[in-house]
């Protein structure tokens, strides 16, 4: 890949990122607890993980994070998803690295969704100085479980594709 | 779907489950009486007895991150009102059982319902 194409492919990346996250915010999701939700954007995070390498993805995420905030967040929403974001890139990028043959891309798009929710959750609870708030974690665990199967599934459809383009290489 | 996805889904799901289960078994403990609690940035605001004969109270509650109505009636406790921006706190419904929480994160605001007596020691409150 040169470096033209890689800037391309990334701002492709976090164009299609942003789009998923405005459509999530238009579907609506039964109320569970608070701040459950899809996570389509994570989709664009296992296939740039997949795709690109680890300082790449953090670029992808990273500027996901500025411009969805500036289209629909606050400020507080801002370091919400900029921790959960972190967290669950560092563990998918260490489960990809040290699970190699054992782990699949569901496997590392559940460990995605689960740790963007401690993310969030910790960042929450340090915001409002309450720890009790973690009493909400093994309701969104379980959410992220059944979206990080979703997401994991439909990345590897998307992988398929991206694998016939000439200069990708999946790993 | 390899091993590790198998370990994976598993062991989540018996975290959670556990710790859910663990959670409603401590919140269905009989206490002599409720309260809730108000907290505002992490400072207590307001405390307030819970029971099921209590007179209907409203408290509006008005900070520089933004205002939210708190309506309580019965012992239950919920959020009538705020202007942030997602409203979760008012979709998170009304709450009732010792443990549970609402939480307003745009005004740092929480509620919580706790109990005191009876049960030996106090282990909800920290």
């Amino acid at each position: 890949m040169t470096k033209t194409q890689k800037m391309i492919f990334i701002s492709i990346l976090v164009a299609q990122s942003l789009v998923l996250y405005i459509i999530e915010t238009m579907i609506p999701v039964p109320f569970i607890t608070p701040g459950a939700k899809l996570g389509l954007a994570n989709i664009i995070t296992v296939i740039s993980l997949y795709s690109l390498n680890f300082f790449d993805t953090f670029f992808v995420i990273i500027l996901r994070i500025i411009l969805s905030t500036f289209l629909t967040g606050s400020l507080s929403s801002f370091f919400f998803s900029l921790s959960g974001g972190i967290l669950s890139l560092l563990v998918m990028f260490v489960l990809k690295k040290f699970g190699k043959e054992n782990v699949s891309i569901i496997g590392v798009s559940i460990m995605g969704s689960v740790s963007h929710n401690i993310g969030q959750i910790l960042v929450a609870s340090i915001t409002v100085q309450n720890i009790r708030i973690i009493a909400y974690l093994p309701v969104l665990m379980i959410a992220g479980i059944g979206t990080g199967i979703f997401v994991g599934i439909t990345s590897k459809f998307l992988l398929n594709y991206l694998k016939k383009i000439k200069f990708m290489n999946i790993n | 779907m390899k091993k590790f996805d198998i370990i994976i889904i598993l062991s989540l799901v018996l975290i959670s489950t556990t710790s859910l289960a663990l959670h409603i078994l401590s919140s269905n403990k009989k206490y002599e009486n409720k309260y809730a609690e108000i907290y505002i940035q992490g400072v207590l605001y307001k405390r307030i007895p819970l029971s099921k004969n209590m007179e209907e109270i409203t408290i509006p509650i008005k900070t520089k991150l933004g205002r939210n109505v708190i309506h309580i009636s019965g012992g239950k406790i919920n959020m009538a009102d705020a202007d942030c921006h997602d409203k979760i706190c008012v979709k998170s419904g009304t709450i009732d059982k010792i443990g549970q929480t609402i939480v307003c994160l745009p005004h740092r605001i929480v509620i919580e319902i706790k109990g005191k007596g009876k049960a030996e020691t106090d282990d909800i409150s920290y």
